[in-house]
């Protein structure tokens, strides 16, 4: 406990050295509605269950996730965050006896995406996800990203300029433009999560999934990856599952608490920081268990 | 504080004891096969030139060689290699990605493990009924090629599934999530990436198949032969026949078998020589098989 708080305040303090640009927090964001100025919705969650399984891991979640925002997913290990993002991208359907019920409606196609219609692989094509723990594929660094665009087809000229596109909106180019064909074995554990991100971006997803992508990587890595997760937003809409609070704080526009697999209450994030409406999530953000 | 000195120093001599019995054990192995290999070496360099290895079996001892076996073993493990190879590595993938974890697949998973141990005569007197007698392809190249693959089959699919077991789940979360089929999982990544390991597998497979003598006298392996098979490839049209495929052979440890069996003592001579050929060309193969898995592992690590 002691160390993760000591890791939180070098994260902020390296944060604040960074000096990334700060969202005044007198604008207010995704929470109360504004005239004329009302955020798109990207897909929203109908009562949807989820089971491992007789195990039920997702319990009745409704909520929406609004375009070019990024939503924080919050809560204690084995609520069921990670099994909700996991479900946007149905890599559930990987495993044996996994169930989904209800609906997870993709704007502004209409495509439910969990519907026994869709099929998983149009999903994956359309969604991207950053995992974990780093998992470059043992090929070179241009391969890594590449992969995802080889498979839709994409080659020539076009391959190797989006390639280039992605690895600058993951702010890695600079460092690997001149060794494309090494191992991406070779690059440090923050950078092989950026090559992630880069291989995330390089197929234009339409949302982004973030799976803890920072809780291997060490606090200077943490803050480039925070700072181009907010970059992101402009073009994607994101959603990142995170135990870091502080983590949730600093990137999302609003956040959702789970607690046993049930959605206690989701808010935009400074509300949800400084005036929860839920004594749980108050509990939970104040540091009382979790 | 005494107390201390003491029992440490009786825990040290506990080390230094089992310390010596360590090294004792070890020289027992090591020296065992290293006698074994000076002796094979002293008896058979004598006989090792360059007649012995493009000479036909003989009825005299000096003028015996060792062409109809080399080439035979050679030939059989061309055809043990491409029956094994594929047919264990898709069944490996195929356990191992493809089926679905039931009773059935956990039944299957038991036997094969079984089956590598089974004792390599059964799979002769198998292949016998099997390919000699109710297949009819007589005795010859092809059915002593196919023995070997079923002996080694087992363990190349043990094999491709340790490899395969040892990629990390988020690689193939990784490849999945971009949009792949698991086809193309299993051909752009679980392939290459698990081909070190599969690769030893095989080889250490082969080497063990090369040695096998049992089967082969099973099914009916000849133990004197002065011709060679039909070459594989020809000077006419289509320029590439499976003729050897069909024609008897013998091998190098049958070879040996049939020496060593005689009164004569130049004959073991001539085994040892045949001995030392064949612990060679294993060795050689061992020592491809630590080459691949150290350039691997230097590429890859997880």
């Amino acid at each position: 406990m002691i160390v993760t708080l000591f890791d939180r305040l070098i994260v902020m303090s390296t944060r604040e050295q960074l000096a990334r640009p700060q969202v005044s927090p007198e604008v207010p964001e995704a929470s109360g509605p504004r005239v004329g100025d009302a955020p798109e919705i990207k897909a929203e969650v109908e009562k949807l269950n989820f089971f491992y399984g007789k195990h039920q891991a997702l319990k009745n979640i409704n909520m929406v996730f609004h375009a070019n925002k990024v939503t924080a997913i919050i809560g204690p290990s084995g609520c069921g965050k990670s099994t909700l993002l996991r479900c946007f991208n149905r890599i559930h359907d990987l495993y044996p006896e996994t169930r989904y019920e209800g609906k997870i409606i993709l704007q502004p196609s209409g495509t439910n995406l969990i519907g026994p219609e869709t099929d998983p692989l149009e999903m994956r094509m359309r969604m991207s996800m950053v995992f974990q723990k780093p998992n470059a594929f043992p090929k070179s660094i241009f391969e890594n990203v590449a992969f995802g665009l080889r498979l839709r087809g994409t080659g020539g000229k076009e391959l190797h300029e989006q390639v280039e596109r992605s690895l600058r909106s993951a702010a890695l180019w600079e460092e690997v433009k001149d060794r494309l064909r090494e191992s991406a074995y070779a690059l440090s554990g923050g950078q092989q999560q950026r090559l992630c991100i880069a291989r995330a971006l390089a197929t234009e997803p339409e949302m982004l999934l973030f799976d803890e992508p920072t809780s291997a990587l060490d606090p200077i890595a943490t803050g480039k990856i925070e700072s181009l997760i907010s970059d992101l937003k402009r073009h994607v809409t994101v959603v990142i599952v995170t135990h870091n609070m502080q983590q949730a704080a600093r990137v999302s526009d609003s956040t959702a608490f789970m607690y046993l697999g049930e959605l206690v209450e989701v808010a935009s994030t400074k509300k949800m920081f400084e005036n929860p409406s839920n004594k749980l999530t108050e509990e939970y953000i104040t540091g009382h268990f979790g | 504080m005494s107390d201390f000195k003491a029992i440490i120093a009786k825990r040290k001599r506990q080390d230094f004891l089992f310390n010596i019995l360590g090294i004792i054990c070890t020289l027992v192995g090591i020296l065992t096969l290293g006698a074994l290999l000076v002796d094979l070496f002293m008896d058979g360099a004598t006989r090792l030139n360059w007649t012995f290895l493009t000479s036909f079996p003989s009825r005299f001892a000096e003028r015996a060689g060792i062409l109809s076996s080399w080439v035979g073993t050679l030939l059989i493990m061309l055809v043990t290699a491409f029956a094994a190879v594929p047919l264990g590595v898709s069944a490996g993938i195929y356990l191992e990605e493809y089926a679905r974890r039931n009773w059935l697949t956990n039944l299957i998973e038991i036997n094969i493990a079984n089956l590598a141990g089974v004792p390599s005569i059964i799979y002769g007197l198998m292949a016998l009924g099997l390919l000699v007698y109710q297949f009819r392809l007589g005795t010859n190249v092809l059915t002593g090629g196919l023995t070997l693959a079923f002996l080694i089959l087992p363990i190349v699919i043990v094999a491709t599934r340790e490899a395969l077991r040892t990629i990390p789940q988020g690689i193939r979360e990784a490849a999945y999530a971009l949009g792949s089929t698991k086809w193309q999982v299993v051909r752009h990544h679980l392939l290459p990436y698990s081909l070190g390991g599969t690769m030893t597998g095989i080889i250490i497979a082969l080497s063990r198949a090369i040695g096998e003598t049992a089967p082969l006298i099973t099914i009916g392996a000849l133990t004197f032969i002065a011709f060679l098979p039909p070459p594989p490839i020809q000077s006419q049209p289509p320029f590439i026949s499976f003729q050897w495929l069909g024609s008897p052979f013998s091998v190098l440890p049958i070879q040996m078998f049939n020496w060593v069996s005689r009164p004569d003592q130049d004959f073991v001579v001539n085994a040892a020589g045949a001995g030392l050929v064949l612990i060679v060309v294993t060795l050689l193969l061992n020592a491809v098989a630590i080459m691949i898995r150290y350039r691997v592992r230097k590429r890859i690590k997880w």
